[in-house]
């Protein structure tokens, strides 16, 4: 069997990454396989039913405008919209809904089955193919093991096993490989005392794949992760519970979505409840039982970010309270998602805190909370393209490289996706940069820094935040879409009709006068409002999305104008030094001057541009300017022998 | 100067003045193929086919400036055709690696300005634009297209390091100073207040953060604006603008009549004078021309407190302000009252310098000492009278020794080498105090209890402070460093 890019995995990080580079090799016809433990569960929302949030709703944005679907799954199967940080200027506010799972499972399987040149398989990889090319080791493909074969789906949806289970293990060949393993590499799931292989409940275990990466020579680490039990809605007093509801007027996440058919889902509450003293009391007196305190887990850290209730109830010893949110996960389903107790204590302290929480004295536990570990592959071993260095045609994306969430896996799996079908086509690969996306933030951090948890987007993260707001994704990033293959007619014409609309409300915030101010000073000022704008420029500002929305945008424009406009300085002035390419055979132990230190961290991480190098730990600004030295006379003789 | 930016660079690589003939040099990508309009005869035909040589041709200028003077030069205005020979180096086998265009004209300084400005005027319309090369530009350009020997770029990076080394002493002395330690934790809580502000942003969903309250941002605002004003007087010891001005500084035990001697050299009252010991507690400087021997020369003159044992903790901070002033002083005037009746106290010198030629003693008040001293002064060391109220006596005398000396010290000198730097810190101070104040107006209006309205602005504004203070303590980005070594080559190399 013969495919231009294979992608394993069926979660976040695999659909778009199947996407991109089905779409990246449309022009030549390329075809992808995407192959999965079960095809069954591509599209799965592992723990909580939401996509989105601060930072997260902005790289769900950057997905979409970049011709992923994300943002459109989400859209099509949101229960509940919320921008949050409305109170605050829109660089900081983020989108996010919750969904209901099923539905959001089910469309990412309809997206992936309607695309022509997808092909799914059902099959645990544990082996690559490789061999060896100018000195450098290459993926040619994977070997499938017996019972796996390709799945047609029905009715636009998967079934868990092959159509035609193969009777012994089969060679497929790519000269691309995404590699995107989730929580599955060597997962290990624990309920209290009770452990269980797998990376969900009712799911397995990648064990091979580890040892294969291991034996090609790459540095694992262990991470660990949590979740909160799953309770069902009928045991529940709901009505008497205080509600939290979603916008008034929700804003979708894709610029594909009709506005006016929009939400496409009924929409729902949440409901909010919380923990108490005694419930905390019960925690800590159950401490001893729970993996993460009892040595049971060898990971390297959880998330800070998200910690469990144990951790809560540890580190906050003076709080008598902690609010919880249930928040049901599918429209006219059963189970409700606790938002606040992610836990890995044993089922019956599990029921003792949820019984305890107002609303919930009867509730019944329909999935118990749990702790999953997995193995993952320490970043810097790939580049910010999402190639491993060491094996060319080899590319990770996803918890793999130590993140966590959705939208953080969604944005690795394109840019890996993307690159591995530019990479089969011969065309250089991309990077985006820190100034451009949140994505390229994400995929800078990673190959420079040791992550000491998994990785999430903060908007504090970006130091170009104010240029990366989630209303400005589709004039930072589509047009690179377009140009890279993966921004189709449709959206692209749409587009091009939101620019010119932009371009006149621009013109006329510049040229219509009130009380002597143009409209632009009347926008920078906080107390002025997008209809009092819109009043004045009548019919002009209407559009597809109404004349809010874009008024809207052309405001926040006014009003970062003057701090975008000093960074874009500093980034024009950096720009040729931060992209300059690294040659891989660059020799750092031989750079003359360079201090001993910084030689060797140079050579951990390997940085493939100056930028990169700039921003490792343990290498100063001499050190940056010595490589750049070094970088000019590495080139000069590398033309020079090329010219004899 | 971003040596990167790709622009046509043009600079006069003749020394300025009046000369019989001017050399003005341009490089940058594809120049040579952009000369129409520029040159006609032979030489725009040599560019035209990239041969490489020296014709002579002429240059158009299109439009003679009215404001230039020229006592010879065109009764009319408008368009002027100038002789030149036009040296032709078609890249990338030129010394920058772009081509090279080198006019050879009449070396009249107002004509050579204006062919200047034409040359940039007319490569301006080429996509990558055209501006003045900066100091050593030329050189960078070589540098960052390969163009140097391995040789030379083994010099290029023992300058690099040899010259962080630099940075990085001079960085240190601010770091061990008192001013230093007080930017430190300065730029800690600085870094503090961001991360609150932060969370305020990232986590709002959360119960447990609490955000910056306005009243809390102004109190950290206002400390940190104290330590980098006090920054601001240590690094004023060499702006931006006065790079190659000398900076002279007035020190001694306290009540020496320093400040009196300030005030006479600069001719006017500038520093408060008292006889009380210990008035003056800050650094105060003044920029002022000397002359000596019919040649003038500007100095920049810094008054300091006096040094001394002191119980008081404020003195204590004004002596090491002191003493960081003269670590930084290409010359040290130690005064001592000749009336206390002795000779140059070694007391309270900088240890470092005990055997330094960078001192020049001076007995003042010797109005006050009795006639019969026997005490004669060394020949090498100037008095000097200050009465109150009356002429002074031996100011001349002053001036020419200081002159002397800084004579001799420029001829033997490397005091100057850190004047980059310098010059980096000033920025930086300016930059983060700018930051500071723009907070300040975005809270005006807000009441000290509430929140701080626009936090991602506000959060912007600091992280610019915390950079320039970061910067301060001595991390500059890589273009920086190339800037300062680049900018030790001069003009047209």
């Amino acid at each position: 069997m013969q495919y231009s890019v294979i992608v394993i995995g069926g979660g976040h990080a695999g659909i778009e990454a199947s996407w991109a580079a089905a779409n990246a090799l449309r022009a030549v016809g390329g075809r992808v396989a995407m192959i999965t433990m079960d095809p069954d569960r591509i599209g799965t929302m592992s723990c909580n039913p939401a996509i989105g949030g601060l930072a997260k709703g902005q790289i769900v944005r950057e997905i979409d405008a970049l011709g992923g679907v994300m943002g459109r799954i989400a859209d099509a199967t949101g229960i509940m919209f919320k921008m949050l940080n409305t109170s605050r200027g829109a660089a900081v506010r983020g989108p996010r809904c919750q969904n209901d799972k099923e539905a959001y499972r089910l469309e990412a399987q309809r997206l992936i089955a309607g695309h022509p040149s997808i092909d799914v398989f059902a099959g645990t990889v544990a082996e690559f193919i490789t061999e060896e090319v100018d000195g450098r080791r290459a993926v040619r493909g994977v070997r499938l093991p017996a019972g796996a074969g390709i799945v047609t789906p029905v009715d636009d949806a998967y079934a868990r096993t092959a159509d035609a289970p193969s009777p012994s293990p089969v060679e497929m060949h790519a000269a691309a490989v995404v590699l995107t393993t989730g929580t599955f590499m060597r997962a290990l799931m624990h309920v209290g005392e009770a452990r269980t292989e797998g990376g969900r409940i009712g799911e397995g275990s990648a064990v091979g794949i580890a040892a294969t990466m291991r034996d090609l020579g790459f540095e694992l680490g262990r991470l660990k992760t949590g979740t909160p039990p799953r309770l069902s809605l009928a045991t529940i007093d709901w009505e008497g519970l205080p509600r939290q509801r979603g916008d008034e007027e929700p804003v979708p996440f894709s610029d594909l979505t009709d506005r006016s058919a929009f939400p496409r889902q009924p929409q729902v509450e949440c409901r909010i409840t919380e923990t108490t003293a005694a419930i905390h009391e019960r925690i800590r007196a159950n401490l001893h039982r729970a993996p993460m305190y009892s040595g049971a887990i060898d990971a390297d850290a959880g998330p800070r970010y998200c910690p469990s209730i144990e951790d809560k109830v540890v580190r906050f010893a003076d709080r008598e309270s902690h609010h919880v949110f249930l928040e049901p996960e599918t429209i006219g389903g059963d189970s409700i998602y606790c938002n606040g107790i992610s836990t890995s204590l044993p089922e019956d302290v599990q029921i003792e805190i949820i019984r305890g929480m107002a609303g919930c004295e009867r509730a019944e536990m329909l999935k118990p909370g749990y702790a999953v570990e997995y193995d993952m592959v320490r970043p810097h071993q790939i580049d910010a393209t999402g190639e491993t260095k060491s094996i060319a045609g080899l590319f990770l994306a996803g918890q793999i490289n130590g993140t966590s969430g959705y939208e953080e896996a969604g944005g690795q799996g394109l840019i890996a996706g993307v690159n591995a079908a530019r990479g089969v086509l011969g065309l250089d690969t991309v990077r985006l940069g820190r100034e451009q996306a949140y994505i390229g933030v994400m995929m800078d951090d990673l190959v420079t820094r040791i992550p000491r948890e998994p990785y999430r987007m903060f908007t504090s993260r970006a130091e170009h935040r104010l240029r990366l707001r989630y209303d400005t994704t589709d004039e930072r990033l589509t047009p690179l879409g377009r140009e890279l293959g993966l921004v189709d007619d449709e959206r692209w014409r749409l587009w091009g009709e939101r620019s010119e609309q932009l371009q006149t409300i621009r013109r006329a915030f510049e040229t219509t006068r009130t009380d002597g101010r143009t409209l632009a000073e009347l926008a920078r000022r906080p107390e002025t409002t997008a209809s009092q704008i819109a009043a004045h420029l009548g019919p002009q500002a209407d559009g597809r999305d109404g004349p809010l929305h874009l008024v809207d945008r052309v405001m926040n424009d006014c009003r970062y104008e003057s701090f975008v406009a000093r960074a874009d300085r500093e980034i024009r002035r950096l720009k040729g030094a931060e992209h300059a390419s690294i040659p891989s055979d660059l020799d750092f132990a031989g750079i003359q001057g360079l201090r001993r230190e910084a030689a060797e961290v140079l050579a951990t991480f390997q940085p493939r541009t100056l930028g990169q190098a700039g921003r490792l730990a343990g290498v100063n600004p001499a050190d940056v300017s010595l490589l750049q030295v070094a970088m000019k006379r590495h080139r000069g003789r590398a033309e020079e022998a090329s010219s004899t | 100067m971003n040596p990167t930016d790709g622009a046509v660079i043009v600079a006069t690589g003749t020394p300025p003045g009046r000369g019989s003939r001017a050399l003005i040099r341009c490089s940058g990508m594809g120049i040579l193929s952009h000369l129409d309009g520029l040159l006609l005869g032979e030489a725009a035909n040599a560019g035209r086919s990239g041969t490489r040589g020296i014709f002579p041709g002429r240059l158009r200028i299109p439009e003679w400036p009215e404001d230039a003077t020229w006592s010879n030069g065109p009764s009319a205005q408008g368009e002027l055709f100038v002789p030149c020979l036009a040296a032709i180096f078609p890249g990338p086998s030129t010394f920058t690696g772009e081509d090279v265009l080198e006019v050879e004209v009449p070396g009249h300084p107002a004509l050579v300005q204006v062919i200047n400005d034409t040359l940039i005027n007319h490569f301006e319309q080429m996509a990558a634009g055209a501006r003045s090369a900066g100091p050593g530009e030329f050189s960078a350009r070589a540098f960052l297209s390969g163009r140097l020997s391995p040789g030379q770029a083994s010099g290029i990076a023992d300058l690099i390091a040899a010259d962080r080394d630099e940075d990085l002493e001079a960085a240190d002395r601010l770091r061990e100073g008192p001013d230093g330690q007080a930017l430190s934790e300065n730029g800690s809580r600085l870094a503090e207040t961001i991360a609150r502000i932060e969370a305020g942003i990232d986590f709002t969903d959360e119960e447990d953060v609490v955000s910056c309250s306005a009243g809390e941002l102004r109190t950290m605002i206002a400390s940190t604006r104290r330590g980098l004003e006090s920054i601001a007087r240590w690094t004023a010891l060499a702006g931006p603008a006065q790079r190659d001005r000398p900076v002279v500084v007035l020190a001694g035990p306290p009540n020496a009549g320093k400040s009196t001697l300030f005030n006479a050299m600069v001719g006017h009252e500038r520093v408060v004078v008292s006889p009380v010991p210990g008035t003056t507690r800050d650094l105060v400087h003044a920029d002022l021309d000397i002359e000596h021997r019919g040649t003038r020369r500007q100095i920049r003159l810094v008054d300091t407190a006096g040094l001394g044992e002191s119980e008081d903790p404020l003195q204590d901070l004004a002596s090491a302000r002191s003493r960081a002033a003269m670590e930084e002083a290409d010359l040290v005037l130690w005064c001592f009252p000749g009336s206390a009746g002795m000779d140059a106290p070694p007391l309270h010198r900088l240890d470092s310098d005990a055997a330094s030629d960078r001192y020049l003693d001076i007995r003042t008040k010797t109005d006050l000492e009795p006639r019969t001293s026997t005490s004669e002064p060394a020949s090498d060391v100037a008095c000097i009278s200050l009465p109150p109220g009356q002429t002074a006596t031996g100011l001349s005398d002053l001036i020419d020794q200081l002159s002397r000396k800084l004579d001799e010290l420029e001829a033997g000198g490397d005091r100057l080498a850190s004047r980059g730097w310098r010059q980096l810190q000033t920025a930086s101070v300016a930059g983060a105090l700018a930051s500071l104040d723009a907070v300040g107006v975005l809270l005006e209006g807000t009441a000290n209890e509430s929140g701080t309205p626009s936090p991602e602005i506000i959060a912007a504004e600091l992280r610019t402070a915390l950079d320039a203070i970061r910067r301060l303590e001595g991390d500059i980005d890589p273009e920086e460093v190339l800037d300062l070594v680049f900018g030790r080559f001069c003009i047209g190399k």
